[in-house]
């Protein structure tokens, strides 16, 4: 299979994932699924079943329905975060690649000091001192990845810069903010975009790993990861609790990655890694 | 080379420091108490002070601070709060759980990609190629709390082959690093792959084909060697990552080592084990940051210290 036709294979197929799983996300308050919250207590990890397809998880709860609405916790949080961290990022990076100066120096000596310290424990740390919440979880996740998307756009502006029309806008006597918002912002989304596919991947990662360990959303909120620590406890016996959230964790986090090598391969060559 | 490490060691005393300062702040800034914490909320006020005046709390933030350095030099890092012992004996009784966790996850990740990765970039746009990117996509996506749980049910609770979780034996030490050396050879694999697809492309691999080289020496003498590069860059981050401690597998496993014992300690909000954590990773990051830039020179001889 030739390189390019794979990177159209990896779009398409990694596309339809994330495309069907955004629609069942978006979806799901309106599909005929039970109360992800309703409890049955007698029933509590009862295999799968025609009526429970995904089985039922801790107090009961109807996997299925769990499962759906914890997609909607992951993608919603994942691309708000994603969103907000890349608009920082598109912002700082372009200004400090354009601009130079002491204001470059001071961001790069900030995005360096994120960087020296491992991510997830950074992730941990910030997530333990705001405490449990959806609102909190995205402030941990903006605060710990806008440095990434910073860095990236500033060193794509760098080169940028010295291009003959960035040259002729500024001979014209075009304002900073002029050349940056119609001359180097779209030079810069394809390397955004393609970030952002695989930073979304990446976020519900985080996401579900706050959860795991109990400091993502809080207790009740039907969540990915939440299921996979209520499942881990019962992984002898009900081991459908962990395999459910599992298989679509893995499948939302593949499609993403996949759409991000294919979208990679078709708007950013330069970039490939 | 002296003077290069010595000039590293120096440029990287601030951005320690500045680590350290900004997670003092922070962990005093969480919510909570570490004296009620410890002692529950029906203790008596005056014991609580004795407690509070015992640890040093009580004073303002800034003598903490440098009672905080003072400690670091004293050879203790402190006393933690919730283990009444000194930090630094701590980290280190964790330390080896955590060195040994990262060194054989990481030789598993390495002995799994470079013959995938290899093979692959020799045989680029075959089946061989495609089952290469399709486990590197694999090891990327499924993250270590789903492939560790299915790996406890089929080898532990199925076949009972290993311990579900624990340390001690090296019965306990297959799951927690063939589960993490999974992970990380899911990048390694695409990491050796691209990098040997430019290298193969290069002059001098044509000229050593056209010499008459073994196709064996062509690959691991002329191209792996220069496509070690970006490999050992990627295998410094995460042998970095590793040392910090990997929470959640330590999680998972009930492994002892610095990533439990940094969640632990934030939520005991024990300050001192915070900083002293904190100090430590901080420091192992910039010595092996500095071990990948000295090993370039080993696999590279172009790459100057003095540059």
């Amino acid at each position: 299979m030739s390189k390019k036709s794979r990177g159209q294979n990896s779009l398409w197929i990694g596309g339809g994932v994330v495309a069907a799983i955004l629609l069942a996300a978006l979806l799901t308050p309106i599909l005929p699924f039970s109360n992800p919250e309703a409890q049955r207590l007698s029933l509590q990890y009862a295999s799968p079943s025609w009526e429970h397809p995904f089985g039922l998880g801790e107090n009961g709860v109807d996997l299925l329905s769990q499962v759906f609405w914890g997609a909607r916790l992951s993608l919603g949080v994942g691309l708000g975060s994603v969103f907000i961290s890349a608009a920082i990022g598109l912002l700082l990076g372009s200004w400090a690649g354009y601009k130079r100066g002491w204001y470059d120096d001071v961001l790069m000596r900030i995005v360096d000091l994120l960087y020296a310290f491992p991510g997830i424990l950074l992730v941990v740390a910030l997530a333990a001192v705001l405490g449990p919440s959806v609102r909190n979880m995205m402030i941990v996740m903006v605060a710990t990845s806008w440095a990434g998307y910073a860095r990236l756009i500033r060193g794509v502006t760098l080169s940028l810069r010295e291009r003959e029309y960035v040259q002729a806008a500024r001979a014209q006597g075009a304002s900073t903010w002029r050349v940056l918002v119609h001359h180097l912002w779209p030079n810069l989304l394809a390397p955004l975009v393609v970030q952002m596919t695989f930073g979304l991947g990446g976020a519900i990662m985080v996401e579900s790993s706050l959860s795991f360990l109990g400091l993502g959303a809080p207790p009740g909120t039907p969540s990915w990861g939440q299921l996979l620590n209520q499942g881990r406890e019962v992984l002898t016996t009900s081991s459908h609790v962990v395999i459910v959230p599992g298989l679509a964790l893995a499948f939302t986090i593949l499609g993403l990655n996949l759409m991000g090598d294919g979208l990679r391969d078709r708007l950013d060559p330069k970039t490939r890694a | 080379m002296g003077a290069f490490i010595l000039r590293r060691l120096l440029y990287a005393i601030p951005v320690i420091v500045g680590v350290v300062t900004l997670v003092f702040f922070l962990v005093h800034f969480i919510p909570g108490d570490p004296i009620d914490i410890m002692l529950g909320d029906a203790a008596e006020a005056a014991d609580k002070e004795v407690l509070r005046r015992a640890l040093g709390l009580h004073l303002p933030l800034l003598d903490q601070y440098l009672l905080f350095w003072k400690n670091i030099f004293n050879g203790t890092w402190g006393t933690s709060i919730a283990f009444a012992r000194p930090v630094l004996g701590l980290i280190l009784d964790r330390f080896g759980a955590t060195l040994l966790l990262s060194f054989v996850s990481l030789l598993i990740g390495i002995a799994l990609s470079f013959p995938l990765g290899v093979n692959a970039a020799r045989k680029a746009g075959t089946k061989t190629d495609t089952f290469s990117v399709g486990f590197a996509l694999l090891g990327m996506s499924v993250p270590i709390y789903v492939v560790a749980p299915i790996a406890i049910l089929i080898f532990s609770v199925k076949l009972r082959v290993f311990p579900v979780a624990g340390y001690g034996t090296w019965a306990h030490l297959v799951m927690p690093t063939a589960c993490l050396g999974f992970g990380l050879s899911g990048i390694l694999t695409r990491m050796v792959r691209t990098a040997m697809l430019e290298c193969l492309g290069e002059d001098y691999v044509r000229t050593a084909r056209s010499k008459g080289l073994a196709e064996r020496d062509v690959l691991f003498k002329h191209a792996l060697r220069n496509a070690m590069i970006p490999v050992l860059t990627i295998m410094g981050n995460m042998l970095g990552g590793l040392l910090a401690g990997a929470v959640i597998t330590e999680t998972l496993f009930d492994w002892p080592g610095i990533g439990k014992l940094f969640f632990a300690a934030f939520q005991s909000r024990d300050y001192p084990l915070v900083q002293g954590v904190v100090l430590w990773i901080a420091i192992s990051y910039v010595l092996i940051n500095l071990f990948v830039d000295i090993m370039y020179s080993f696999f590279d001889p172009r790459v100057r210290f003095e540059s």
